[in-house]
């Protein structure tokens, strides 16, 4: 038997719908789960783009007020930096929310814990700056020791991230910051800057892209 | 020759079952957005889950968020059994596509 022989009306469909054949029915399929698909994961590709702006811009003042290619003090370039790191966190934050919203279980866990992480990580962060400034006195040198211990959370939760929600992108940008984070140290307090302004946004462009294809290649296989 | 199970194999129940499998069994997903992903009327949905719900394959939950009322729905792992076994009849009354 042919699959058109197969071909039959639904049993059963509600009034107004009309007969179901069965190259419809992988149509519906297909359409549905590409649908399914773009709601429920969200657009990742806006997410790593915004942080790639906000590290392009808040390294770059830093790294100006430290070459002197920009007229801020050290302070004033470091509250920028923290003011690109605040409006890009609360900007994941609202678009993760929308994404999540209506959807609870399993994946609500997951989300909780994995925001957890990020949150306790940087508030352990937060305590260490203290410890570390009582250590130094040198703005550059505390500066990088504890972007160091920044970007190991980033990349760690990264790759943690990854290996919770089965995305190859997240893990990829976790093992590139944790080399990029180690590349910074290795270049030491006076070039720090320069990996992390120039390799950082890199990493998060590239994610960017990898996610808006990701997205695209679902659109057109509906 | 495999059979289609009649539950599944119509336009409105078909969509629906293959979002909430795509939600996975771990989770369930607000009714009214369910209803924005299918872009189905709310009576329309409900009398489509209602069918499934018949049939085991999806477990409707009502609670209450804040003050609102909110419906829950999920795929239950008889419906995910039997959309696989739908899912594989299908793809062999095409000969494979």
């Amino acid at each position: 038997m042919t699959p058109q022989s197969q071909d039959r009306p639904a049993e059963g469909g509600s009034p107004g719908e009309g007969p179901l054949d069965l190259h419809a029915a992988l149509r519906l399929v297909n359409q549905a789960e590409t649908r399914a698909r773009q709601e429920l994961h969200g657009n990742d590709g806006l997410i790593y783009l915004i942080w790639g702006l906000a590290w392009l811009v808040g390294y770059g003042t830093l790294h100006g007020s430290r070459f002197a290619w920009l007229p801020l003090a050290s302070g004033q370039a470091l509250a920028i930096h923290g003011g690109c790191i605040l409006a890009a966190l609360v900007s994941t934050v609202v678009l993760v929310s929308r994404q999540n919203r209506g959807i609870r279980g399993h994946s609500s866990y997951l989300g909780a814990m994995y925001g957890g992480g990020w949150a306790l990580g940087f508030l352990t962060m937060g305590c260490l700056g203290g410890v570390v400034g009582a250590m130094t006195g040198d703005f550059w040198l505390r500066s990088m020791a504890l972007n160091g211990i920044a970007i190991l959370i980033v990349g760690l939760m990264y790759m943690a991230g990854g290996a919770m929600f089965n995305d190859r992108n997240q893990a990829v940008l976790g093992i590139w910051f944790l080399v990029v984070n180690i590349v910074s140290l290795l270049a030491g307090p006076l070039h720090f800057l320069t990996v992390l302004a120039v390799l950082g946004p890199l990493g998060f462009f590239g994610g960017a892209v990898a996610g808006t294809v990701r997205r695209r290649r679902l659109r057109a296989g509906a | 020759m495999p059979e289609l199970d009649p539950v599944i194999h119509a336009e409105s129940r078909l969509r629906t079952i293959t979002v909430l499998n795509q939600v996975g069994e771990r989770d369930k997903i607000a009714f009214t957005k369910l209803r924005k992903i299918l872009e189905m009327t709310a009576g329309n949905l409900s009398t489509h889950l209602r069918k499934l719900e018949e049939a085991g394959y999806v477990e409707v939950t009502k609670t209450i968020e804040g003050r609102t009322p909110a419906t829950y729905v999920g795929i239950t792992p008889k419906g995910r059994a039997a959309y696989t076994a739908y899912r594989d009849a299908l793809n062999e009354l095409l000969g494979g596509a």
